[in-house]
């Protein structure tokens, strides 16, 4: 027992105190409520269930209930949740905890030394509290706390250095034992178990975490079993214990479902107020409350219904879930009665109006394919087929539907245009808000967590999945991360909108936001920034150019921005100033966009910026883009499609490997979250179409194959014009080894023709390749950054931007950039400078300004992103 | 490298020669200054007054601190002392180049050129003798009204009332507009009343009509000649000629000036004006002017006739309503509004939220129908410009679609017939929720009373208790200029005064801390329940007239005869009657100020203001923008 109940960093004596002060087993009498908190390590167990399993397996009689309130970038004195999500001590009273397992000192130890004293505090007044906090009614909780685990040292080179976190996870961990010392809180000493644990693993050619920080399924097995042998100082039973744990993820599951429900904001916060008449005009009222808190119920009902089962296999029997029992859900009629009719999917196209010279066909409606219903994402993969995110439980799913969210994919075999079949990737989710390609899977965003999805044996089914960020707010459903986008360098973008609280933990510490924001991923290093920390109500748009230079559409307002201006660097919780729109809409909302890049169709449609609008104007705009000064503005011209239909609803725009464009119609009667009472009957589940536009008289493209190609062939994707298709070959090159990537592409930027008029941006592709594959190469920046392209200078300066810690003289390099004759590549210097925390980075970025014709009157972006700049940077010169 | 060293300063940090260190501001703190003009003036621009205050002086400072707006002058005066040394030349030198280059910078200089003006003026004369050719040339070139008329009247100051610019400019109206205005500048008493004949003489035979505006406003600033001055401006009232510039300048003359016999003459021309002022005109600047300097005469008639003219004053009058939406919510901050019958009135729709709103009354029962038709619509603007208006009869009034932060007005005359007319945001999608009913009735009080006031959604009823522990954050991290902000959004300012902002309806907040032992909570307590304490002076009454009519409000006169009193921080709200005429009379128990003012406020916001307030409306210097 003392050897593995140890105590970090305080010697033998230590122990002798604790083992003095308090009985060596906890002690869990029969049904006693165990309810934990914490941060991820904490969160991640519900989902793998192998510490709870031991504790009913020993406790076969006892009816335990476990509740799991831990939540990712929780600390000990932090609850960043969204409004009205009730306290931990309410949360605690509810679930009437008479052991509390708190996991905290992760996040925390990021402040290093300087926050030492507060986190012993911080840590002491939570332990004071608790003990003396009568939760369960039956008297105060007994507390077991647990240091974080340490950061695993890995092989794979994306992955951090831990030494740095470790050294300070090691002092957190020593103050935590200091503090439950003084306290006579028993106390588990999780740092240096897991480094025991990780040592065994290493011999054995594994790692228990995939990205230093976070366990994987196996390693959460390790841990619990070591807390367990650490607690109870004995062996966890021998026999297998898999449907104890089956049991214990059916309850989990739906607990997770009840406490971290989506669309809090319309569940308990200040949406869930909003009330509709009952029965028609001036019936009586009924709240989104009132009926998504008996929704609530039911959950909880479903919750204790598995409890039963979890015992039943404990004692070594079993049990059907019975869920007859649940209480009842208030019905009422919707308050827009009057409903349009819906069309077939072929009739609605006789409703739409097209661009001169444009052809719509149906690809797919709910008709063929019931699985088709509420499409909200869409992308092409590297066999060109296309790869849909349905959503019918919009805005979240009922504790009773029994109809879930999926992730679909249409495989058009004889490529005529028109959907043959379908597949369902991934079955069972609630709100699928966005997904993107990563190496030979899929990155699903599910709120509260991304998830990485494979089919690792080839039947298009996923059967392989990690959770690798955590944390993302689902406070509004409506607002949570969509409009999923690789930028040319392959990270992708998440985002928040208003209501939001969003904590993510990362290996470099805990990234929080209010409200909205847009946030920067890196799936290979596991780098996750706020990006653009701007006043979003609800971001649902982004796109980037030929170029890199993305734009950000705000839902709401339907208001697009010139990206690069927002998305400068600044410290949480500052947002930047309010920014000019890039283009005068005529209409919103906006529930998509999309760059239309396509030889398939005529000059005038390339590089036009596609804007789904889906009230008033029911249609796709069509956005001409120019340059304007440092940024870029739009002007609408002719629109693409629109429809007299009032169902129709387009939700996403793109390209597909043939030049055509495709759109998603959500297809809906009811669409705003806050117009219609969340469970409105008129909220339609069913409908969801996907259209075709072709170019009369210009033939399709045909498109190289993509799947399965080697290298040197992927490389040379990399010269076409087609955004779509460079962007699929560099997610293809992404499924291959890195360093004979690296070596190939070599070879093909000495193949480049200087000569070719191309020639800037095949080498900016090669740039972002290497950036694809974390792999720097300063030869090449250095070359880009002083290109004789504007657009190539401006590209590299954005990846200088990237790579500022593993490239030489970054500053010096910027202040290059920074006197640029180009004000887009002055833009970028100016906006780079907002990372590094120096006084100097402020005086390169000051270097803008000199280059400008009036100085009175500097162009707007570059003002507008030097004052952003100087803000973040405000700081180190005060 | 690219930094200023600054002679008098006593080391770089880090070699990257961006600091100096801040002597100005005795700290030891770095200062942060490019050596880029272009460069140091943006840097200087970003710091707030007190950072620029405590900046250590140089060249750049000292240029920022001159043309800075809201800096007590002493800086001013400072900078001009340490440009000429800095520069080797004199003050004044350096007061014209500033004021040249402030001048560049158009009507958002106006300010500090204000500011500077009295450093102009206050010049030796001979000095500024040897500067002519530049004053003149600034009095014919300069882009700000303000700088061509003080040039003028520097160059006056000199000359005196005889001298070559009088006699080079008349024939130039333009020109002259500006010299006659910078009479009004001239420091000494005595120069300007030397005007006297030139001024008399333009005012009733002027060349143009913008020599006789700059006449009329600056003959009431000449001492000796109030009376005659007086009875000029109400013939030109009277006439029609110029009434808008007679009656703002007329207003400034003190009333001990004002002709008796000139009072009830004017008041009955004022009022035949404003009867011919179409109703919805009657809320813009001119015809308000007019209502309160009618109301202002009126309290100087007898009692009969004052009487008389207050009501059909009051019939004049323009109800104005305004409704804001609520950020987010898809709602108007009201869902009743109440109005008499027949009544000019005016509604004033102030976006607040992020999503376009309008606001469109429909005829009873069409709220539905036109929601519906609304939804329908292409967004095609129809032909007065506005969106999803659909054309109906049944549409009686409609804004145009006010984007976040604009406003629009609707003015018109509610119907004849009451009912429940409804008003609607037709933005599709928003009909349902967004909308409320606008009661024309006969009697508002009693529909009123009978109608209790329908709750606006998603406010806090603050308690002082939940907000007292939040007062110890009073003390840092204020945010002076949101405070200052709230005070106005708050409607605060249209019934108090503090420094130099605000109506006196109420009392006046500037030393309010003081009066409550500077104890915020008390002093938000009184915020938050303004009947706490009511001080007599501010004690409102209700009082029935024998004629039946019945006035509530404060006591503002009681010259023994006749009480006067007022209902409204509007001077124009004003009831004069005589003590006879008083069946009963009941102090109100609580008090005219509206509670729940801070409902929709946040607790950071409550703090900003009550720090506003303690600093007595003058910036404190340790504001911050948050």
């Amino acid at each position: 027992m003392e050897k593995l109940l140890s105590l970090a960093g305080s010697g033998l004596a230590c122990l002798a105190v604790l083992a003095s002060v308090q009985a060596a087993q906890p002690d869990l009498p029969p049904g006693a409520h165990l309810a934990v908190v914490g941060n991820a390590l904490a969160d991640r167990m519900q989902f793998d269930g192998w510490l709870e399993t031991l504790l009913y397996a020993k406790y076969p009689q006892h009816d335990l209930v476990c509740r799991n309130l831990a939540a990712s970038g929780d600390e000990v004195a932090t609850w960043h949740r969204s409004e009205n999500f009730g306290s931990r001590d309410e949360w605690l009273r509810r679930v009437q905890a008479d052991v509390v397992l708190a996991f905290y000192g992760f996040n925390e130890s990021f402040k290093g030394d300087s926050g030492l004293a507060k986190f012993r505090d911080d840590l002491t007044r939570f332990i004071k509290h608790t003990r003396a906090t009568n939760y369960s009614g039956k008297g105060a909780p007994q507390l077991i706390l647990f240091s974080p685990i340490a950061c695993e040292k890995l092989a794979d080179p994306d992955q951090p250095d831990p030494t740095a976190n470790n050294e300070r996870l090691r002092a957190y961990t020593a103050a935590m034992a200091e503090v439950a010392q003084a306290q006579q809180v028993r106390f588990v000493n999780l740092f240096e178990m897991s480094q025991r644990l990780y040592a065994e693993a290493a011999e054995r050619g594994q790692s228990l975490t995939f990205n230093t920080f976070m366990l994987t399924e196996a390693g959460n097995q390790r841990l619990a079993t070591a807390i367990f042998q650490a607690v109870f100082d004995e062996q966890p039973p021998p026999q297998s214990l898999e449907k104890l744990r089956s049991a214990v993820l059916d309850k989990n599951a739906e607990w997770h479902a009840r406490y971290r429900t989506v669309d809090g904001y319309n569940v308990y916060g200040g949406r869930s107020q909003l009330s509709f008449p009952r029965a028609g005009k001036d019936s009586e009222k009924i709240t989104n409350y009132e009926v998504m808190q008996e929704e609530m119920r039911q959950r909880d009902v479903k919750t204790a219904n598995r409890d039963r089962r979890i015992w039943a296999v404990a004692r070594g029997g079993d049990l059907a879930v019975d869920d007859s029992n649940l209480p009842p859900v208030a019905t009422f009629q919707s308050n827009k009665p009057d409903i349009a009719p819906f069309l077939s999917g072929e009739a609605a196209i006789k409703h739409m109006t097209v661009a001169k010279g444009c052809r719509v066909n149906l690809f797919a409606s709910e008709e063929m394919f019931p699985e088709l219903a509420s499409p909200v994402q869409m992308a092409f993969d590297t066999k060109g087929r296309l790869w849909v995110a349905a959503w019918p439980s919009y805005p979240e799913r009922r504790p009773t539907d029994v109809v879930a969210d999926k992730l679909l994919i249409f495989e058009d075999t004889n490529a005529d245009g028109r959907a043959d079949k379908v597949k369902v990737f991934l079955d069972g989710l609630n709100c699928p808000t966005g997904f993107q390609f990563y190496r030979d899977g899929v990155l699903v965003m599910q709120a509260p967590d991304l998830w990485f999805v494979r089919d690792t044996d080839g039947d298009d089914r996923a059967d392989w999945k990690e959770r690798v960020l955590m944390g993302m707010d689902s406070a509004d459903s409506h607002h949570t991360a969509n409009s999923m986008v690789l930028e040319p360098g392959g990270a992708t973008y998440l985002s928040d909108g208003v209501f939001h609280r969003t904590q993510v933990e990362t290996a470099w510490g805990p990234v929080r936001n209010v409200d909205g924001c847009i946030y920067r991923f890196e799936p290979r290093t596991g780098r996750f920034e706020r990006y653009a920390p701007y006043a979003f109500l609800n971001p649902h748009g982004r796109v980037f150019d030929y170029w890199g230079n993305d734009i950000i559409t705000d839902a709401t307002g339907n208001n697009s921005y010139f990206g690069p201006a927002i998305s400068g660097h600044l410290a949480f919780p500052a947002k930047h100033a309010d920014i000019k729109e890039f283009w005068a809409r005529p209409s919103r909302p906006c529930a998509g966009t999309g760059l239309l890049s396509s030889r398939h169709f005529p000059a005038e449609f390339q590089g036009n910026f596609l804007n789904c609008n889906v009230i008033g104007f029911q249609g796709i705009f069509r956005v001409k883009v120019t340059e304007d000064g440092a940024g870029l503005k739009g002007e609408t011209i002719e629109d693409l499609v629109k429809s007299d239909d009032p169902n129709f609803r387009p939700s996403g725009v793109g390209v597909a490997p043939d030049g055509s464009i495709y759109f998603l119609d959500w297809a809906k009667p009811l669409i705003g979250h806050m117009q219609h009472h969340i469970r409105d009957p008129h909220r339609d589940k069913t409908h969801g179409r996907i259209y075709r536009i072709t170019y009369t008289g210009r033939p399709l493209l045909q498109p190289p194959p993509v799947d399965g190609q080697p290298v040197d062939k992927l490389l040379d994707l990399l010269k076409s014009p087609e955004d779509g298709l460079r962007l699929r070959a560099k997610i293809e090159l992404g499924k291959h080894d890195r360093a004979q990537v690296i070596a190939a592409l070599q070879l093909w930027i000495a193949g480049l023709d200087p000569q070719d008029q191309d020639y800037p941006h095949h080498l900016t592709e090669a740039l972002w390749v290497h950036q694809w594959h974390n792999v720097v190469n300063q030869d090449l920046l250095r070359q880009l950054l002083r290109s004789p392209d504007y657009h190539a200078r401006a590209a590299a300066t954005r990846v200088l931007c990237y790579w500022r810690d593993r490239v030489e003289n970054p500053l010096d390099l910027l202040a290059a950039q920074a006197q640029d004759e180009n004000p887009r590549v002055r833009l970028e210097a100016v906006r780079a400078c907002s990372f590094f925390p120096t006084a100097k980075a402020a005086e390169v970025a000051l270097l803008a300004l000199d280059k400008e014709a009036d100085p009175s009157q500097p162009d707007y972006y570059i003002k507008y992103c030097l004052d952003e700049t100087m803000k973040a940077l405000d700081p180190y010169l005060k | 490298m690219r930094y200023l060293w600054m002679g008098m300063l006593s080391a770089f940090l880090g070699g990257a020669a961006g600091f100096v260190h801040g002597e100005a501001a005795g700290t030891n703190k770095a200062f942060f200054l490019p050596k880029s003009p272009v460069a140091a003036a943006y840097v200087l621009g970003r710091l707030s007054n007190p950072e620029l205050i405590a900046a250590p002086r140089g060249e750049f400072v000292y240029a920022a601190l001159l043309q800075r707006a809201g800096l007590a002058r002493k800086y001013r005066v400072e900078a001009l002392n340490g440009l000429a040394k800095l520069r080797q030349t004199d003050v004044l030198t350096e007061l014209l180049a500033g004021l040249t280059e402030l001048d560049t910078k158009g009507a958002t200089a106006e300010p500090v050129l204000h500011d500077l003006a009295p450093l102009l003026l206050q010049s030796d004369g001979e000095a500024l003798k040897a500067k002519s050719a530049t004053l003149a040339q600034l009095a014919r070139a300069a882009k700000v009204p303000f700088t061509r008329q003080l040039a003028y009247a520097a160059l006056l100051t000199v000359e005196g009332a005889d001298g070559p610019t009088w006699q080079q400019t008349s024939a130039h109206p333009g020109q002259f507009a500006d010299l006659v205005s910078g009479i009004a500048l001239l420091r000494d008493p005595h120069q300007r009343a030397a005007f006297h004949p030139q001024l008399a003489a333009l005012l009733q035979t002027a060349a143009s009509p913008e020599v006789r505006r700059a006449a009329i406003r600056s003959s009431v600033t000449l001492p000796g000649s109030e009376v005659e001055v007086f009875n000029t401006l109400a013939g030109l009232i009277r006439s029609g000629t110029e009434r808008a510039p007679a009656i703002a300048a007329l207003q400034k003359i003190p009333r001990s000036f004002w002709s008796r016999d000139q009072l009830e003459p004017l008041a009955t021309s004022l009022v035949a004006y404003l009867q011919t002022v179409p109703v919805e005109q009657r809320t813009a600047p001119e015809a308000l002017s007019a209502f309160q300097l009618a109301t202002d005469l009126t309290a100087l008639l007898p009692t009969e006739t004052a009487v008389t003219f207050g009501r059909t004053l009051r019939s004049l009058g323009v109800s104005v309503f305004v409704i804001r939406t609520i950020p987010e919510q898809m709602l108007y901050d009201q869902s009743l509004i109440v109005v008499p019958v027949g009544k000019p009135v005016e509604l004033v729709l102030i976006n607040d939220d992020a999503m376009p709103h309008n606001l469109v009354i429909t005829a009873p029962g069409a709220l539905e129908e036109i929601g519906s038709a609304a939804e329908r619509l292409p967004p095609t603007p129809d032909a007065q410009g506005r969106l999803y208006v659909p054309h109906s009869p049944l549409v009686l009034h409609a804004t145009r679609l006010v984007e976040f932060g604009q406003q629009a007005r609707l003015s018109f005359t509610t119907p004849d017939a009451p009912g429940d007319y409804p008003f609607v945001c037709t933005f599709p999608g928003h009909w349902r929720r967004m909308n409320g009913t606008l009661a024309v009735v006969d009697d508002v009080d009693a529909y009123l009373a009978s109608h209790a006031a329908q709750k606006t959604p998603q406010i806090t009823e603050w308690k002082i208790e939940e907000l007292t522990p939040a007062l110890t954050k009073l003390d840092s991290g204020r945010d002076w200029r949101r405070g200052q902000e709230l005070f106005t959004q708050l409607s605060c300012a249209s019934c108090h005064r503090i420094g130099n902002e605000g109506v006196a309806f109420g009392p006046d907040l500037t030393a309010v801390f003081a009066q409550f032992q500077n104890d915020p909570r008390a002093v938000l307590r009184q915020i938050l329940e303004p009947s706490l304490v009511i001080s007599n002076a501010y004690r409102a009454f209700d009082f029935e007239l024998a004629d039946g009519e019945e006035i509530s409000g404060l006591i503002v006169k009681d010259d023994g005869q006749s009480l006067t009193v007022q209902s409204g921080a509007s001077a124009a709200l004003t009831h004069t009657f005589a003590k006879a005429q008083i069946r009963t009379q009941q102090p109100q128990r609580s008090s005219l100020m509206p509670v729940g003012l801070l409902n929709q406020s946040s607790a950071e916001d409550i703090l900003d203001l009550l720090a506003f307030i303690r600093t007595g409306g003058t910036p404190a210097e340790h504001s911050h923008p948050r």
